[in-house]
Protein backbone atom coordinates (compact mmCIF):
# COMPACT_ATOMS: atom_id res chain seq x y z
CA UNK A 1 0.00 0.00 0.00
CA UNK A 2 1.10 3.23 -1.07
CA UNK A 3 3.39 4.87 2.08
CA UNK A 4 1.68 2.49 4.51
CA UNK A 5 5.10 1.96 6.11
CA UNK A 6 6.06 6.42 6.69
CA UNK A 7 2.17 6.36 7.75
CA UNK A 8 2.71 3.80 10.20
CA UNK A 9 5.88 5.20 11.52
CA UNK A 10 4.91 8.40 12.31
CA UNK A 11 1.20 8.46 12.51
CA UNK A 12 0.66 8.16 16.64
CA UNK A 13 3.28 10.60 17.24
CA UNK A 14 1.26 13.23 14.82
CA UNK A 15 -1.74 12.20 16.17
CA UNK A 16 -0.43 12.84 19.84
CA UNK A 17 1.16 16.19 18.77
CA UNK A 18 -2.03 17.15 17.37
CA UNK A 19 -3.90 16.36 20.71
CA UNK A 20 -1.44 17.26 22.92
CA UNK A 21 -0.35 20.64 21.33
CA UNK A 22 -3.63 21.78 20.11
CA UNK A 23 -3.86 24.95 21.83
CA UNK A 24 -0.66 26.26 21.05
CA UNK A 25 -0.68 25.13 17.19
CA UNK A 26 -4.06 26.96 17.28
CA UNK A 27 -2.73 29.88 18.31
CA UNK A 28 0.47 30.13 16.51
CA UNK A 29 -1.66 29.84 13.61
CA UNK A 30 -4.07 32.25 14.11
CA UNK A 31 -1.47 34.88 15.07
CA UNK A 32 -0.70 34.54 11.33
CA UNK A 33 -4.40 34.23 10.40
CA UNK A 34 -6.18 36.28 12.66
CA UNK A 35 -9.11 33.98 11.25
CA UNK A 36 -9.81 31.10 13.54
CA UNK A 37 -11.36 29.26 11.07
CA UNK A 38 -8.28 29.63 8.55
CA UNK A 39 -6.00 28.97 11.67
CA UNK A 40 -8.11 25.48 12.35
CA UNK A 41 -7.61 24.77 8.58
CA UNK A 42 -4.19 26.01 8.53
CA UNK A 43 -2.97 23.34 11.18
CA UNK A 44 -5.16 20.57 9.11
CA UNK A 45 -3.64 20.89 6.34
CA UNK A 46 -0.31 21.13 7.93
CA UNK A 47 -1.29 17.30 9.06
CA UNK A 48 -1.96 16.75 5.75
CA UNK A 49 1.07 17.57 4.41
CA UNK A 50 3.15 16.05 7.40
CA UNK A 51 1.22 12.51 6.88
CA UNK A 52 2.64 12.28 3.20
CA UNK A 53 6.28 13.23 4.26
CA UNK A 54 8.51 10.24 4.39
CA UNK A 55 10.90 10.79 6.23
CA UNK A 56 11.12 11.88 10.40
CA UNK A 57 12.47 15.05 11.02
CA UNK A 58 14.84 15.38 13.70
CA UNK A 59 13.01 17.78 16.19
CA UNK A 60 9.30 16.51 15.59
CA UNK A 61 7.67 19.06 17.14
CA UNK A 62 9.75 21.89 15.66
CA UNK A 63 9.17 20.79 12.59
CA UNK A 64 5.39 20.40 13.37
CA UNK A 65 5.15 24.24 14.35
CA UNK A 66 6.93 25.39 11.33
CA UNK A 67 4.76 23.11 8.81
CA UNK A 68 2.01 24.77 10.49
CA UNK A 69 3.18 28.05 10.46
CA UNK A 70 4.31 27.85 6.22
CA UNK A 71 0.21 26.71 6.13
CA UNK A 72 -0.86 29.88 7.80
CA UNK A 73 0.87 31.45 5.39
CA UNK A 74 -0.48 30.07 2.81
CA UNK A 75 -3.92 30.85 3.99
CA UNK A 76 -3.18 34.55 4.09
CA UNK A 77 -1.51 34.28 0.70
CA UNK A 78 -5.19 32.41 -1.19
CA UNK A 79 -7.20 35.19 1.01
CA UNK A 80 -9.66 36.65 -1.27
CA UNK A 81 -9.59 39.53 0.18
CA UNK A 82 -7.35 40.82 3.72
CA UNK A 83 -8.82 40.56 7.02
CA UNK A 84 -7.70 43.21 9.50
CA UNK A 85 -4.76 42.28 11.41
CA UNK A 86 -6.39 42.21 14.93
CA UNK A 87 -4.00 40.66 17.32
CA UNK A 88 -6.48 40.32 20.07
CA UNK A 89 -7.66 37.30 17.77
CA UNK A 90 -5.89 35.54 20.06
CA UNK A 91 -7.37 36.07 23.46
CA UNK A 92 -10.91 34.88 24.34
CA UNK A 93 -13.07 37.12 22.29
CA UNK A 94 -15.97 36.84 25.01
CA UNK A 95 -14.49 36.49 28.55
CA UNK A 96 -16.75 35.12 31.58
CA UNK A 97 -18.66 37.94 33.43
CA UNK A 98 -16.11 36.78 36.64
CA UNK A 99 -12.94 38.85 34.79
CA UNK A 100 -12.19 41.76 36.27
CA UNK A 101 -12.58 45.45 34.49
CA UNK A 102 -8.64 45.30 35.81
CA UNK A 103 -7.84 42.39 33.69
CA UNK A 104 -9.85 43.63 30.67
CA UNK A 105 -8.07 46.44 30.74
CA UNK A 106 -4.62 44.94 30.66
CA UNK A 107 -5.70 42.67 28.26
CA UNK A 108 -6.57 45.53 25.72
CA UNK A 109 -3.66 47.37 26.20
CA UNK A 110 -1.63 43.92 25.46
CA UNK A 111 -4.06 43.92 22.20
CA UNK A 112 -2.82 46.92 21.37
CA UNK A 113 1.12 46.81 22.19
CA UNK A 114 1.09 43.74 20.02
CA UNK A 115 -0.37 45.77 17.31
CA UNK A 116 2.18 48.21 17.45
CA UNK A 117 4.74 45.93 17.49
CA UNK A 118 6.95 44.37 14.60
CA UNK A 119 5.54 41.08 13.25
CA UNK A 120 8.53 38.97 14.11
CA UNK A 121 8.40 40.50 17.34
CA UNK A 122 4.75 39.83 18.26
CA UNK A 123 4.96 36.22 16.31
CA UNK A 124 7.77 35.47 18.39
CA UNK A 125 6.45 36.14 22.00
CA UNK A 126 3.20 34.36 20.85
CA UNK A 127 5.15 31.19 20.17
CA UNK A 128 7.13 31.54 22.74
CA UNK A 129 4.47 32.46 25.33
CA UNK A 130 1.58 30.71 23.81
CA UNK A 131 3.42 28.12 21.71
CA UNK A 132 5.12 26.86 24.36
CA UNK A 133 7.94 27.06 22.09
CA UNK A 134 11.72 26.88 23.52
CA UNK A 135 13.43 29.87 21.64
CA UNK A 136 16.29 27.01 19.74
CA UNK A 137 12.51 25.23 18.45
CA UNK A 138 11.24 28.69 17.62
CA UNK A 139 14.97 28.75 15.42
CA UNK A 140 14.19 26.22 14.18
CA UNK A 141 10.11 26.82 12.83
CA UNK A 142 11.53 30.32 11.72
CA UNK A 143 14.41 29.17 10.56
CA UNK A 144 16.45 32.21 11.72
CA UNK A 145 19.82 32.46 14.04
CA UNK A 146 19.20 31.53 18.02
CA UNK A 147 20.46 35.04 18.10
CA UNK A 148 18.04 36.66 16.01
CA UNK A 149 14.85 34.84 17.75
CA UNK A 150 15.77 36.16 21.26
CA UNK A 151 16.46 39.52 19.81
CA UNK A 152 13.18 39.73 18.97
CA UNK A 153 11.54 38.34 21.78
CA UNK A 154 13.61 40.47 23.84
CA UNK A 155 12.94 43.54 22.18
CA UNK A 156 9.44 42.63 22.22
CA UNK A 157 9.01 42.31 25.77
CA UNK A 158 11.22 45.56 26.50
CA UNK A 159 8.46 47.04 24.43
CA UNK A 160 5.16 45.67 26.25
CA UNK A 161 7.18 46.36 29.56
CA UNK A 162 7.99 49.94 29.03
CA UNK A 163 4.90 51.00 27.67
CA UNK A 164 2.80 49.28 29.96
CA UNK A 165 4.80 51.16 32.97
CA UNK A 166 3.86 54.78 30.60
CA UNK A 167 0.96 53.55 30.65
CA UNK A 168 -0.33 52.86 34.38
CA UNK A 169 3.04 52.00 35.94
CA UNK A 170 2.31 47.97 36.34
CA UNK A 171 -1.18 48.86 38.75
CA UNK B 1 6.57 44.25 37.86
CA UNK B 2 9.60 42.96 36.46
CA UNK B 3 9.84 40.83 33.02
CA UNK B 4 9.19 37.53 35.01
CA UNK B 5 6.22 39.08 36.06
CA UNK B 6 5.01 40.55 33.02
CA UNK B 7 5.63 37.13 31.04
CA UNK B 8 3.64 35.34 34.13
CA UNK B 9 0.90 37.59 33.81
CA UNK B 10 0.60 37.45 30.32
CA UNK B 11 0.45 33.88 29.96
CA UNK B 12 -2.50 34.36 32.76
CA UNK B 13 -4.81 35.78 29.47
CA UNK B 14 -7.63 33.66 28.56
CA UNK B 15 -6.71 32.37 24.68
CA UNK B 16 -9.52 32.16 22.26
CA UNK B 17 -10.77 28.32 21.86
CA UNK B 18 -10.67 26.36 19.04
CA UNK B 19 -14.23 25.41 17.62
CA UNK B 20 -15.28 21.94 19.62
CA UNK B 21 -13.84 19.21 17.56
CA UNK B 22 -10.35 20.65 17.13
CA UNK B 23 -7.77 18.27 18.68
CA UNK B 24 -9.38 15.58 19.15
CA UNK B 25 -7.80 12.72 17.26
CA UNK B 26 -11.00 11.85 15.51
CA UNK B 27 -10.85 15.01 14.15
CA UNK B 28 -7.53 14.26 12.62
CA UNK B 29 -8.93 10.89 11.57
CA UNK B 30 -11.17 12.29 9.57
CA UNK B 31 -9.09 14.88 8.13
CA UNK B 32 -6.35 12.21 7.03
CA UNK B 33 -9.33 10.80 5.01
CA UNK B 34 -10.92 13.98 3.33
CA UNK B 35 -7.31 14.67 2.21
CA UNK B 36 -6.82 11.15 0.60
CA UNK B 37 -9.91 11.34 -0.97
CA UNK B 38 -10.10 15.02 -2.20
CA UNK B 39 -13.60 16.98 -2.51
CA UNK B 40 -14.07 18.10 -5.85
CA UNK B 41 -16.81 17.81 -8.09
CA UNK B 42 -16.76 14.49 -8.52
CA UNK B 43 -17.25 14.09 -4.47
CA UNK B 44 -20.22 16.37 -4.65
CA UNK B 45 -21.48 13.82 -7.19
CA UNK B 46 -22.12 11.09 -3.99
CA UNK B 47 -25.59 11.58 -3.95
CA UNK B 48 -27.33 12.18 -6.93
CA UNK B 49 -31.19 11.28 -6.23
CA UNK B 50 -32.42 13.87 -8.68
CA UNK B 51 -30.47 13.13 -11.80
CA UNK B 52 -31.54 9.89 -11.92
CA UNK B 53 -34.89 9.89 -10.84
CA UNK B 54 -34.88 12.23 -13.90
CA UNK B 55 -32.46 10.57 -16.51
CA UNK B 56 -35.03 9.23 -18.29
CA UNK B 57 -36.67 12.53 -19.67
CA UNK B 58 -33.86 14.60 -19.55
CA UNK B 59 -30.95 13.31 -21.80
CA UNK B 60 -28.79 10.30 -21.81
CA UNK B 61 -25.88 11.57 -22.24
CA UNK B 62 -25.33 13.44 -18.90
CA UNK B 63 -27.20 11.27 -17.39
CA UNK B 64 -24.58 9.51 -17.99
CA UNK B 65 -22.50 11.42 -17.18
CA UNK B 66 -23.31 12.11 -13.50
CA UNK B 67 -23.86 8.83 -13.30
CA UNK B 68 -20.27 7.92 -14.15
CA UNK B 69 -19.23 10.38 -11.20
CA UNK B 70 -21.32 8.76 -8.76
CA UNK B 71 -19.67 5.41 -9.21
CA UNK B 72 -16.64 6.81 -9.65
CA UNK B 73 -16.93 8.60 -6.73
CA UNK B 74 -18.31 5.43 -4.81
CA UNK B 75 -14.99 3.15 -4.63
CA UNK B 76 -13.39 6.05 -2.67
CA UNK B 77 -14.60 4.01 0.70
CA UNK B 78 -11.66 3.46 3.23
CA UNK B 79 -12.21 0.05 3.17
CA UNK B 80 -9.96 -2.96 3.36
CA UNK B 81 -9.60 -6.43 3.30
CA UNK B 82 -6.34 -8.03 3.42
CA UNK B 83 -7.64 -11.21 1.44
CA UNK B 84 -8.72 -9.26 -1.72
CA UNK B 85 -5.67 -6.71 -1.73
CA UNK B 86 -3.03 -8.96 -3.32
CA UNK B 87 -5.21 -9.31 -6.17
CA UNK B 88 -5.08 -5.95 -6.60
CA UNK B 89 -1.87 -4.97 -6.70
CA UNK B 90 -1.06 -5.69 -10.10
CA UNK B 91 -5.04 -5.31 -11.70
CA UNK B 92 -4.63 -2.86 -14.78
CA UNK B 93 -8.43 -3.62 -15.51
CA UNK B 94 -11.46 -3.55 -13.52
CA UNK B 95 -15.34 -3.84 -14.31
CA UNK B 96 -18.41 -4.70 -12.48
CA UNK B 97 -22.28 -4.61 -12.89
CA UNK B 98 -24.02 -1.61 -11.05
CA UNK B 99 -27.42 -1.05 -9.62
CA UNK B 100 -28.05 2.02 -7.60
CA UNK B 101 -31.71 1.52 -5.84
CA UNK B 102 -33.96 2.76 -3.20
CA UNK B 103 -33.39 0.83 0.19
CA UNK B 104 -36.75 2.51 1.43
CA UNK B 105 -39.07 1.12 -1.82
CA UNK B 106 -36.39 -1.39 -3.40
CA UNK B 107 -37.02 1.11 -6.23
CA UNK B 108 -33.97 0.43 -9.23
CA UNK B 109 -32.93 3.56 -10.27
CA UNK B 110 -29.83 2.96 -12.44
CA UNK B 111 -28.45 -0.25 -13.42
CA UNK B 112 -24.95 0.11 -15.67
CA UNK B 113 -21.72 -1.92 -16.52
CA UNK B 114 -18.90 -0.22 -15.51
CA UNK B 115 -15.47 -1.07 -16.97
CA UNK B 116 -11.84 1.04 -15.90
CA UNK B 117 -8.68 0.53 -17.60
CA UNK B 118 -5.25 1.71 -16.19
CA UNK B 119 -4.21 4.24 -17.72
CA UNK B 120 -7.11 6.59 -17.53
CA UNK B 121 -9.83 4.89 -19.50
CA UNK B 122 -13.85 4.59 -18.05
CA UNK B 123 -16.34 3.28 -19.39
CA UNK B 124 -19.76 3.36 -17.93
CA UNK B 125 -22.66 1.67 -20.39
CA UNK B 126 -26.27 1.95 -19.32
CA UNK B 127 -28.49 -1.00 -18.81
CA UNK B 128 -31.79 1.11 -18.28
CA UNK B 129 -33.73 -0.25 -20.64
CA UNK B 130 -35.96 3.41 -20.39
CA UNK B 131 -33.41 5.09 -21.60
CA UNK B 132 -32.78 3.05 -25.02
CA UNK B 133 -29.08 2.65 -23.70
CA UNK B 134 -26.20 5.00 -24.14
CA UNK B 135 -23.13 5.25 -22.37
CA UNK B 136 -20.31 7.58 -21.47
CA UNK B 137 -16.24 6.66 -22.21
CA UNK B 138 -13.58 9.17 -20.38
CA UNK B 139 -10.36 9.13 -20.85
CA UNK B 140 -8.74 11.55 -18.17
CA UNK B 141 -5.39 11.34 -19.26
CA UNK B 142 -6.35 12.83 -23.15
CA UNK B 143 -9.08 15.40 -21.26
CA UNK B 144 -12.01 13.84 -23.02
CA UNK B 145 -15.73 12.42 -22.49
CA UNK B 146 -17.17 10.66 -25.00
CA UNK B 147 -21.32 10.70 -24.11
CA UNK B 148 -23.48 8.53 -26.46
CA UNK B 149 -27.63 8.20 -26.13
CA UNK B 150 -27.75 5.86 -28.18
CA UNK B 151 -31.68 5.88 -28.61
CA UNK B 152 -31.40 9.20 -30.81
CA UNK B 153 -28.14 8.54 -32.47
CA UNK B 154 -26.15 11.18 -30.97
CA UNK B 155 -22.53 11.72 -29.36
CA UNK B 156 -21.59 14.59 -27.57
CA UNK B 157 -17.80 14.71 -27.29
CA UNK B 158 -16.55 17.32 -24.58
CA UNK B 159 -12.80 18.19 -23.59
CA UNK B 160 -12.68 17.32 -19.57
CA UNK B 161 -10.93 19.89 -18.28
CA UNK B 162 -8.55 19.41 -14.89
CA UNK B 163 -8.46 15.90 -15.31
CA UNK B 164 -5.51 15.30 -17.52
CA UNK B 165 -3.05 14.48 -14.22
CA UNK B 166 -5.91 12.14 -12.88
CA UNK B 167 -6.19 8.70 -13.93
CA UNK B 168 -9.58 7.73 -12.49
CA UNK B 169 -9.31 3.97 -13.45
CA UNK B 170 -6.03 3.13 -11.02
CA UNK B 171 -7.99 5.44 -8.44
CA UNK B 172 -10.98 3.53 -8.69
CA UNK B 173 -8.81 0.46 -7.91
CA UNK B 174 -6.48 2.04 -5.53
CA UNK B 175 -9.53 3.30 -3.90
CA UNK B 176 -10.47 -0.92 -3.18
CA UNK B 177 -6.81 -1.44 -2.76
CA UNK B 178 -6.27 1.00 -0.07
CA UNK B 179 -8.63 -0.32 2.20
CA UNK B 180 -7.17 -0.87 5.59
CA UNK B 181 -8.31 -4.50 7.45
CA UNK B 182 -7.98 -2.50 11.10
CA UNK B 183 -11.31 -0.38 10.18
CA UNK B 184 -13.20 -3.19 9.06
CA UNK B 185 -15.72 -5.69 11.16
CA UNK B 186 -16.79 -9.21 10.23
CA UNK B 187 -20.02 -9.74 9.47
CA UNK B 188 -19.98 -13.37 8.80
CA UNK B 189 -20.60 -15.18 5.94
CA UNK B 190 -23.12 -15.90 3.45
CA UNK B 191 -23.97 -18.36 0.11
CA UNK B 192 -23.53 -15.81 -2.91
CA UNK B 193 -25.01 -17.51 -5.78
CA UNK B 194 -24.03 -20.53 -5.05
CA UNK B 195 -20.15 -19.13 -3.59
CA UNK B 196 -19.59 -19.33 -0.01
CA UNK B 197 -18.63 -15.39 0.80
CA UNK B 198 -17.22 -13.89 4.08
CA UNK B 199 -18.48 -9.91 4.98
CA UNK B 200 -16.62 -7.14 5.89
CA UNK B 201 -18.19 -3.89 7.37
CA UNK B 202 -16.72 -0.32 6.79
CA UNK B 203 -18.30 3.05 7.70
CA UNK B 204 -16.91 6.22 6.33
CA UNK B 205 -18.65 9.09 6.47
CA UNK B 206 -22.51 8.75 5.62
CA UNK B 207 -21.47 5.47 3.67
CA UNK B 208 -21.73 2.06 4.97
CA UNK B 209 -20.24 -0.80 2.81
CA UNK B 210 -19.84 -4.26 2.75
CA UNK B 211 -17.41 -5.96 1.03
CA UNK B 212 -17.68 -9.93 0.31
CA UNK B 213 -14.70 -12.02 -0.67
CA UNK B 214 -14.89 -15.30 -1.84
CA UNK B 215 -13.96 -17.69 1.15
CA UNK B 216 -12.39 -19.84 -0.94
CA UNK B 217 -10.12 -17.91 -3.49
CA UNK B 218 -10.39 -14.69 -1.72
CA UNK B 219 -11.80 -12.97 -5.06
CA UNK B 220 -14.34 -9.79 -4.45
CA UNK B 221 -18.00 -11.05 -4.97
CA UNK B 222 -19.84 -7.89 -3.81
CA UNK B 223 -19.19 -4.56 -2.95
CA UNK B 224 -22.49 -2.69 -1.63
CA UNK B 225 -22.55 0.80 -0.36
CA UNK B 226 -25.37 2.45 1.65
CA UNK B 227 -25.55 6.58 0.96
CA UNK B 228 -27.44 7.36 4.33
CA UNK B 229 -27.51 11.18 3.36
CA UNK B 230 -30.00 10.89 1.07
CA UNK B 231 -33.30 12.96 1.42
CA UNK B 232 -35.52 10.90 0.14
CA UNK B 233 -34.18 7.75 2.22
CA UNK B 234 -31.31 5.53 1.96
CA UNK B 235 -29.57 4.49 -1.68
CA UNK B 236 -27.59 1.73 -2.10
CA UNK B 237 -25.03 0.79 -4.75
CA UNK B 238 -24.28 -2.69 -5.48
CA UNK B 239 -21.42 -4.21 -7.57
CA UNK B 240 -21.52 -7.51 -8.79
CA UNK B 241 -20.02 -9.79 -11.60
CA UNK B 242 -16.72 -8.11 -10.75
CA UNK B 243 -13.58 -8.78 -12.61
CA UNK B 244 -9.96 -8.31 -12.24
CA UNK B 245 -7.86 -8.36 -14.99
CA UNK B 246 -9.94 -9.44 -17.11
CA UNK B 247 -8.99 -8.57 -21.17
CA UNK B 248 -10.76 -6.11 -22.80
CA UNK B 249 -10.84 -4.71 -25.71
CA UNK B 250 -9.37 -1.40 -26.20
CA UNK B 251 -11.86 0.01 -28.57
CA UNK B 252 -14.26 0.25 -25.83
CA UNK B 253 -12.54 3.22 -24.79
CA UNK B 254 -12.60 4.79 -27.64
CA UNK B 255 -13.40 8.69 -27.60
CA UNK B 256 -14.72 9.21 -30.85
CA UNK B 257 -18.35 9.04 -32.23
CA UNK B 258 -19.55 5.80 -33.10
CA UNK B 259 -20.11 5.62 -36.83
CA UNK B 260 -23.82 6.67 -37.72
CA UNK B 261 -23.88 8.95 -34.80
CA UNK B 262 -24.36 12.70 -35.12
CA UNK B 263 -22.03 14.96 -33.05
CA UNK B 264 -23.46 17.55 -31.05
CA UNK B 265 -21.77 19.62 -29.72
CA UNK B 266 -21.61 20.47 -26.00
CA UNK B 267 -19.97 22.50 -22.99
CA UNK B 268 -16.49 21.82 -21.60
CA UNK B 269 -16.36 19.80 -18.51
CA UNK B 270 -14.39 20.93 -15.44
CA UNK B 271 -13.43 18.24 -12.88
CA UNK B 272 -12.38 20.60 -10.46
CA UNK B 273 -14.82 23.63 -11.10
CA UNK B 274 -16.61 24.28 -7.73
CA UNK B 275 -20.33 23.15 -7.28
CA UNK B 276 -20.67 26.91 -6.55
CA UNK B 277 -20.37 27.69 -10.19
CA UNK B 278 -23.08 24.96 -11.56
CA UNK B 279 -25.24 26.73 -8.99
CA UNK B 280 -24.17 30.00 -10.19
CA UNK B 281 -25.29 28.58 -13.74
CA UNK B 282 -28.15 27.19 -12.15
CA UNK B 283 -29.31 30.36 -11.26
CA UNK B 284 -28.54 31.94 -14.45
CA UNK B 285 -30.85 29.16 -15.95
CA UNK B 286 -33.61 30.29 -13.77
CA UNK B 287 -33.22 33.75 -13.95
CA UNK B 288 -33.33 33.81 -17.77
CA UNK B 289 -36.71 31.30 -17.42
CA UNK B 290 -38.50 33.52 -15.00
CA UNK B 291 -38.55 37.45 -15.51
CA UNK B 292 -34.66 37.67 -13.84
CA UNK B 293 -36.53 36.44 -10.09
CA UNK B 294 -34.16 33.96 -8.05
CA UNK B 295 -36.19 30.97 -6.53
CA UNK B 296 -37.46 31.11 -3.18
CA UNK B 297 -36.14 27.53 -2.83
CA UNK B 298 -33.55 26.80 -4.23
CA UNK B 299 -33.85 22.73 -4.66
CA UNK B 300 -38.12 23.22 -5.22
CA UNK B 301 -37.14 25.98 -8.01
CA UNK B 302 -34.18 23.72 -9.91
CA UNK B 303 -36.79 20.58 -9.76
CA UNK B 304 -39.49 22.68 -11.42
CA UNK B 305 -37.32 24.07 -13.68
CA UNK B 306 -36.19 21.00 -15.15
CA UNK B 307 -39.59 19.31 -15.42
CA UNK B 308 -41.01 23.00 -17.28
CA UNK B 309 -38.29 22.74 -19.80
CA UNK B 310 -38.13 18.89 -20.45
CA UNK B 311 -39.11 17.15 -23.56
CA UNK B 312 -43.02 16.58 -23.24
CA UNK B 313 -42.54 13.69 -24.89
CA UNK B 314 -40.50 11.09 -24.12
CA UNK B 315 -39.06 10.26 -27.30
CA UNK B 316 -38.11 13.76 -28.13
CA UNK B 317 -34.60 15.32 -27.79
CA UNK B 318 -33.48 17.41 -25.20
CA UNK B 319 -32.45 20.91 -25.93
CA UNK B 320 -29.10 21.20 -25.36
CA UNK B 321 -30.06 23.80 -22.63
CA UNK B 322 -32.17 21.26 -20.87
CA UNK B 323 -28.89 19.18 -20.99
CA UNK B 324 -26.61 21.56 -19.36
CA UNK B 325 -29.51 22.69 -17.03
CA UNK B 326 -29.69 18.94 -15.69
CA UNK B 327 -26.13 18.60 -15.79
CA UNK B 328 -25.22 22.19 -13.38
CA UNK B 329 -28.70 21.21 -11.65
CA UNK B 330 -27.71 18.10 -10.46
CA UNK B 331 -24.05 18.94 -9.49
CA UNK B 332 -25.85 21.75 -7.64
CA UNK B 333 -28.67 19.87 -5.85
CA UNK B 334 -25.92 17.29 -5.06
CA UNK B 335 -23.97 19.78 -3.61
CA UNK B 336 -26.38 21.14 -1.43
CA UNK B 337 -27.75 17.57 -0.31
CA UNK B 338 -24.20 16.58 1.02
CA UNK B 339 -24.49 18.61 3.57
CA UNK B 340 -26.59 20.55 6.05
CA UNK B 341 -27.86 24.29 5.19
CA UNK B 342 -26.34 26.85 7.34
CA UNK B 343 -22.90 24.90 7.54
CA UNK B 344 -21.86 23.79 4.23
CA UNK B 345 -24.21 25.96 2.04
CA UNK B 346 -26.61 28.91 2.49
CA UNK B 347 -28.94 30.52 0.35
CA UNK B 348 -30.32 33.80 0.38
CA UNK B 349 -33.14 34.15 -2.05
CA UNK B 350 -34.05 37.80 -1.29
CA UNK B 351 -31.22 38.62 -3.27
CA UNK B 352 -32.08 40.16 -6.74
CA UNK B 353 -30.44 38.84 -9.99
CA UNK B 354 -27.44 41.60 -10.87
CA UNK B 355 -26.75 43.00 -7.29
CA UNK B 356 -23.14 42.40 -7.09
CA UNK B 357 -22.84 43.19 -3.69
CA UNK B 358 -24.86 40.99 -2.35
CA UNK B 359 -24.06 36.94 -1.70
CA UNK B 360 -26.96 34.64 -2.80
CA UNK B 361 -25.17 31.40 -2.47
CA UNK B 362 -22.15 29.98 -0.30
CA UNK B 363 -20.65 26.54 0.12
CA UNK B 364 -17.81 26.11 2.16
CA UNK B 365 -14.82 24.59 0.46
CA UNK B 366 -13.52 22.04 2.62
CA UNK B 367 -10.17 21.29 -0.02
CA UNK B 368 -9.92 25.09 -0.64
CA UNK B 369 -10.05 25.94 2.98
CA UNK B 370 -12.41 28.67 2.21
CA UNK B 371 -15.79 30.19 0.90
CA UNK B 372 -17.14 30.16 -2.60
CA UNK B 373 -19.32 32.40 -3.01
CA UNK B 374 -22.07 33.52 -5.64
CA UNK B 375 -23.28 37.19 -5.78
CA UNK B 376 -26.08 38.30 -7.23
CA UNK B 377 -24.42 39.46 -10.44
CA UNK B 378 -23.56 35.08 -10.34
CA UNK B 379 -19.50 35.77 -10.39
CA UNK B 380 -18.46 33.15 -8.48
CA UNK B 381 -15.39 34.38 -5.76
CA UNK B 382 -13.66 32.95 -2.78
CA UNK B 383 -14.64 34.41 0.56
CA UNK B 384 -12.80 34.54 3.98
CA UNK B 385 -15.70 33.18 6.53
CA UNK B 386 -16.00 36.78 8.04
CA UNK B 387 -17.50 37.74 5.03
CA UNK B 388 -19.83 35.84 4.48
CA UNK B 389 -23.91 37.61 5.04
CA UNK B 390 -25.69 36.48 8.24
CA UNK B 391 -28.25 33.79 7.56
CA UNK B 392 -31.75 34.39 7.09
CA UNK B 393 -32.63 33.00 10.70
CA UNK B 394 -30.42 35.88 12.32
Amino acid sequence: MRNQSVVSMSRDELEQLYSGCAQQLFTCALVITCSPVQAEDAVHEAFCRLLRRRVAPADLKAYVFRVVRNAAIDQIRRRASSLDSLPDAIFDASPPPSELAEEREFKQQIVELLQSMSADERETIVQHLYGELTFQEIATVRQRPLGTVTSWYRRGIEKLHREMEVTDGFV
Amino acid sequence: MDSSELESRLKSLRLRQASAGFGKPETLAEVWRNANHPQGLIERFKNMPWKLKSAGGIGIAASLLAVYMVLSSSSDGSVAFAQVISKLNEAKTLSFDSEIKSVTDGKVLHRSRNYYMVPSKHRSESRDTKDGGGFVVLNSKEGKVLMVDSKRKTARISSFKGATGRDMAAETIEGIRSLQAKESRPVGEKQINGRQAKGFEFDRGHETTTVWTSVETGNLIQIQIVHKNVPAGLRSTLWTNIKLDEQLDPSLFSVEAPPGFAVVPFMEIDANASPANYVAESLRFYAKHNNDQFPEDLQKGLTALLEKLAPKQADDAPTEEVTQLSFYGAASLAAIRSGKRGELWQYFPDVTFGEKDKIVFWLHEKRKKAYSAVFGDLRVELVAREQLPLTPSN
